[in-house]
């Protein structure tokens, strides 16, 4: 019984600690022709970023934004507004640093 | 007093039997004859949406007019409009029933202006667009921060839309917008709002206004009513608003001089009776 109480405390700690999240938590994208990306909001707000720098200038939600390109970010919008080399890391160069298998 | 009951205790009845009614049309009465700016609404409040600093889901304002030794006071206790028309709604990029904030127009928070705080993107739009400055966003701060340590009290879940958000930084409703909701969880319950039921002089009436034999749609039919239009002051102009605690200064949140009419375009479901 004492066992089957510590497996549920468990499973209930793991359980909120799963749906602890800042924001909108880990935003999947799915591209076809490449690996796919975590966008983590946990990473951007733990560097002090506020949710007005990206919302809603740059991006609502996922289900208004399901297409993001690269030539878009090139060109300066979407996640090149930052990752541009100069505020963060470009996205031009090496692909792995977002695009994981 | 109201025919020989305490105006709480037949406020509570008439909700427990407007929850019976599917879709009840909730408005508040504040009478403003009857406030003494004693604020227990604004501590009670705080005290159940556990909110924290930067946010005041009800303030009262105090205005003072004429000369002496004509000197005349006003006290009004401003919690959200819940407008029937609202200009927050409009501007929201993520609206709509279940989004990030919407007119609810089902079940027992028919007319309350609902956030979902999941949902809800925290870039600030309704912020400014509400003409009562009754919206802010929530920084993420503690009032015992830079204290040797943030005391377990503020870290005690509030129960807000009948869901427990405990307040571990940086989770939600953390930078979400965040305002009165006519205290919804307590409804559900057959509870008074925490305003309400903390009003020592029995300034608020509360009920389901399509409830004929209600208080508050009684007291409405004997007295005249008034809606605010808007509220003005506070605004710091030229500040920019790339923080919640920026924003709020440019907006002038929460607000210092309302401003009375016979009618608003935004639709108040909150009345006053002025004199």
């Amino acid at each position: 019984m004492k066992k089957a109480l510590s497996v549920l405390l468990a499973l209930l700690m793991t359980a909120s600690f799963v749906y602890a999240v800042v924001g909108g938590g880990d935003v999947q994208f799915e591209p076809k022709s490449a690996g796919k990306v975590t966008f983590s909001h946990d990473t951007h707000v733990g560097m002090g970023k506020q949710c007005m720098d990206c919302h809603d200038s740059i991006y609502v939600t996922k289900t208004k934004h399901n297409k993001v390109s690269m030539a878009e970010m090139g060109k300066g919008q979407s996640c090149g507004v930052c990752h541009n080399g100069k505020q963060a890391f470009t996205v031009k160069g090496n692909c792995k640093t977002c695009h994981k298998n | 007093m109201y025919n020989g009951k305490d105006e709480l205790t037949v406020i509570q009845e008439d909700i427990r039997r407007a929850i019976k009614n599917k879709t009840p049309k909730w408005a508040m009465l504040i009478d403003l004859r009857r406030c003494t700016s004693c604020k227990a609404c604004t501590a009670g409040c705080i005290a159940e949406q556990k909110s924290p600093p930067g946010i005041i889901y009800r303030p009262v304002y105090d205005e003072e007019s004429g000369t002496f030794p004509k000197v005349k006071r006003r006290f009004t206790p401003r919690p959200c409009q819940q407008c029937d028309n609202p200009p927050c709604v409009a501007v929201c990029p993520n609206k709509g029933e279940g989004k990030a904030t919407w007119k609810s127009t089902k079940g027992l928070s028919n007319s309350i202006v609902m956030i979902n705080y999941t949902e809800c993107i925290g870039c600030g739009k309704c912020v400014t667009a509400c003409p009562y400055k009754a919206r802010g966003l929530d920084s993420g701060a503690f009032y015992t921060d830079n204290t040797p340590a943030v005391q377990e009290y503020e870290k005690t879940p509030n129960l807000e839309y009948g869901t427990k958000w405990p307040r571990n930084k940086p989770e939600l409703p953390i930078g979400t917008a965040r305002k009165c909701h006519f205290c919804l969880h307590r409804l559900k319950q057959g509870m008074v709002p925490m305003c309400v039921s903390t009003c020592v002089c029995r300034a608020n009436y509360f009920g389901d206004t399509s409830d004929p034999e209600s208080l508050i749609a009684k007291v409405m039919k004997q007295n005249r009513t008034r809606l605010m239009s808007s509220v003005k002051g506070g605004a710091k102009k030229g500040k920019s608003a790339a923080s919640p605690e920026a924003l709020s200064a440019r907006v002038g949140y929460p607000g210092k001089l309302p401003v009375f009419g016979e009618s608003a375009p935004t639709k108040p479901r909150v009345y006053y009776i002025l004199s």
